[in-house]
C-alpha cells in the first residue's frame, strides 16, 4: 500500500472553515457541534424498543430521551446524519470514495476490524464518562474555553500518546 | 439564536458542512489521524486549534459588538475527575481504533469498513456504560465545578482568556511546523500570515479585555435595541445539562 497521503486542504485553511462552521452553529443554535451524543441517543432508542422499562429506570437512557432533552436530543442525530452525507459527497467529489478496510501492509483485515471495534468500545466509554467527545468537549467546549473541556482535551492527547505503541503496528 | 424547532431544520446542513470540512481536511483518513500521534503529520492539532481560535475569537467579538448574548451560548459544566479519566480512556480508544466519533461517521460514509466497525464498538461501549452506570455514578458525578471557564477560574477577563488562547495556539503551530520540518516556501508564507493575523487578534482582544470583565452596558443609545442585559458569564445556567451532552 502506498504511503503517500492524498492531497487535502491546507490544515490552517481547513481549521478556519471548521471554525466558521462551529461559530455559525453557536450563533444560530446556541450550542456547538457533537458526535458521540448521537450514539447515546441511538442506543437509548434501541433499548427503548426492546425494554422500555429499562429506559425509565436508568438516567443515562432517560436523559437521552425526548422528554428530558426536548427536541434538541434529535438535533445530534440529524447533525450526525448530515455529517455522513457531507462526508460522502466530499469524498466522492474528490475521487476519494473507496470501499476499503484501512490497514498497514502487514496487518490482516480481521485484525484491523477487531482493533477498530475494541477502540470504539473503549472510546465511547471514555466519552460518556467525560460527557462528550472530540467534537462536543474538545472542539465545542474548547472554543468556549470551558475548564473541563480543556482538561478532557489534554487528557485525550496524553492518553493517545501514551498508548501509541499499541496502535503503531496496524499501520505498518 | 433561533427556536429549537428551527434549529432542528439546520441540524442536517450544519452536519453536512461539518462532515465535508473534516473530509477535506483529511481527518476521515485514519493514517492522517495516526500521524498526529506518531508526530509525523500534525494536521489534527492544526485544524483543531485553528477552529477553536476562530470560533472563540468570533464569539468574543460578536458579544463585544452586542450582536450575541454570551449567556445564550451553552457552556458545558466541568467535572474535573471524570473528564480527566474519561479523556485518558478516550485517547487510548482513539489511537487504538483509529478514528474519533465524528471522524468515524465521515470515514464510514466515505467507504471505510474499519470506521463502520469502530461505530459498532462505540454502540457497544455506550451500552456498556449505561448498563454499568449504577457503579460508575460516584465517579461520573465527582468533583463538579459547574459551568466554568479556565480563564474565570484563573480570575482573568474573557479578553485575556482569548488572548492567552491565541498565544498558546501560535506557539503550538510554531512547534508543530518545527516538528514536521516542512520547508515549503508557500507553506511558510501561510504560516507567517497566520502568525501575523493572530498577533493582531491578540492585541485587539487584550485591549478589549477589561471592559467585558465588568460587563458594562454599551454607552451608545443607538445600540439600545440590540443591547442585552448584563449577565455574569461564568455563572450562566447550562441549558441542556444532561449526561448525553456531547
Amino acid at each position: 500500500m502506498s504511503t503517500q497521503l492524498p492531497r487535502y486542504w491546507n490544515p490552517y485553511a481547513a481549521g478556519l472553515a471548521l471554525g466558521i462552521v462551529l461559530l455559525g452553529t453557536f450563533v444560530l443554535v446556541g450550542r456547538g457541534l457533537g458526535a458521540s451524543g448521537a450514539f447515546m441517543r441511538m442506543v437509548s432508542l434501541g433499548v427503548e424498543t426492546v425494554a422500555p422499562a429499562r429506559v425509565m429506570a436508568n438516567p443515562v437512557y432517560r436523559d437521552a430521551g425526548d422528554e428530558a432533552g426536548g427536541p434538541m436530543v434529535n438535533w445530534l442525530l440529524l447533525e450526525v446524519a448530515g455529517m455522513a452525507v457531507g462526508g460522502a459527497i466530499s469524498a466522492a467529489a474528490a475521487g476519494r470514495w473507496h470501499a476499503v478496510v484501512e490497514r498497514g501492509p502487514t496487518t490482516r483485515r480481521p485484525g484491523r476490524v477487531l482493533m477498530a471495534f475494541a477502540g470504539g468500545t473503549v472510546m465511547a466509554f471514555g466519552a460518556r464518562l467525560a460527557r462528550g467527545c472530540t467534537s462536543g468537549q474538545a472542539l465545542s467546549g474548547g472554543a468556549v474555553l470551558a475548564a473541563g473541556s480543556w482538561v478532557f482535551m489534554l487528557a485525550l492527547f496524553a492518553g493517545a500518546y501514551g498508548a501509541v505503541a499499541l496502535s503503531r503496528k496496524q499501520w505498518r | 439564536m433561533i427556536s429549537p424547532r428551527a434549529a432542528l431544520w439546520l441540524a442536517l446542513p450544519i452536519g453536512a458542512a461539518f462532515g465535508a470540512v473534516l473530509e477535506r481536511a483529511g481527518l476521515a483518513d485514519p493514517r492522517k489521524l495516526a500521524a498526529q500521534f506518531t508526530l509525523t503529520d500534525l494536521t489534527v492539532l492544526k485544524v483543531m486549534m485553528t477552529a477553536i481560535v476562530t470560533a472563540a475569537a468570533g464569539l468574543f467579538w460578536l458579544a463585544r459588538m452586542g450582536w450575541l448574548d454570551p449567556a445564550a451560548v451553552y457552556l458545558p459544566p466541568t467535572y474535573v475527575l471524570p473528564q480527566l479519566i474519561g479523556g485518558l480512556i478516550f485517547g487510548v480508544g482513539f489511537v487504538v481504533g483509529g478514528y474519533c466519533p465524528g471522524t468515524s461517521c465521515v470515514a464510514a460514509a466515505a467507504g471505510r469498513g474499519d470506521a463502520l466497525a469502530l461505530i459498532g464498538g462505540m454502540l457497544a461501549g455506550t451500552f456498556a456504560f449505561a448498563e454499568l452506570f449504577h457503579w460508575i455514578r460516584p465517579l461520573f458525578d465527582a468533583t463538579p465545578l459547574g459551568p466554568v471557564t479556565w480563564y474565570g477560574l484563573a480570575g482573568l477577563s474573557k479578553g485575556a482568556g482569548v488572548a492567552l488562547l491565541v498565544v498558546g495556539a501560535v506557539l503550538a503551530f510554531a512547534l508543530a511546523e518545527r516538528i514536521e520540518r516542512k520547508r515549503h516556501s508557500g507553506r511558510r508564507r501561510l504560516a507567517v500570515a497566520t502568525v501575523a493575523g493572530s498577533l493582531a487578534l491578540i492585541t485587539a482582544a487584550a485591549g478589549g479585555g477589561p471592559r467585558t470583565r465588568n460587563e458594562a452596558p454599551r454607552p451608545t443609545p443607538s445600540a439600545a435595541p440590540h443591547s442585552v442585559p448584563p449577565s455574569p458569564q461564568p455563572q450562566q445556567i447550562p441549558k441542556w445539562d444532561s449526561p448525553i451532552k456531547c
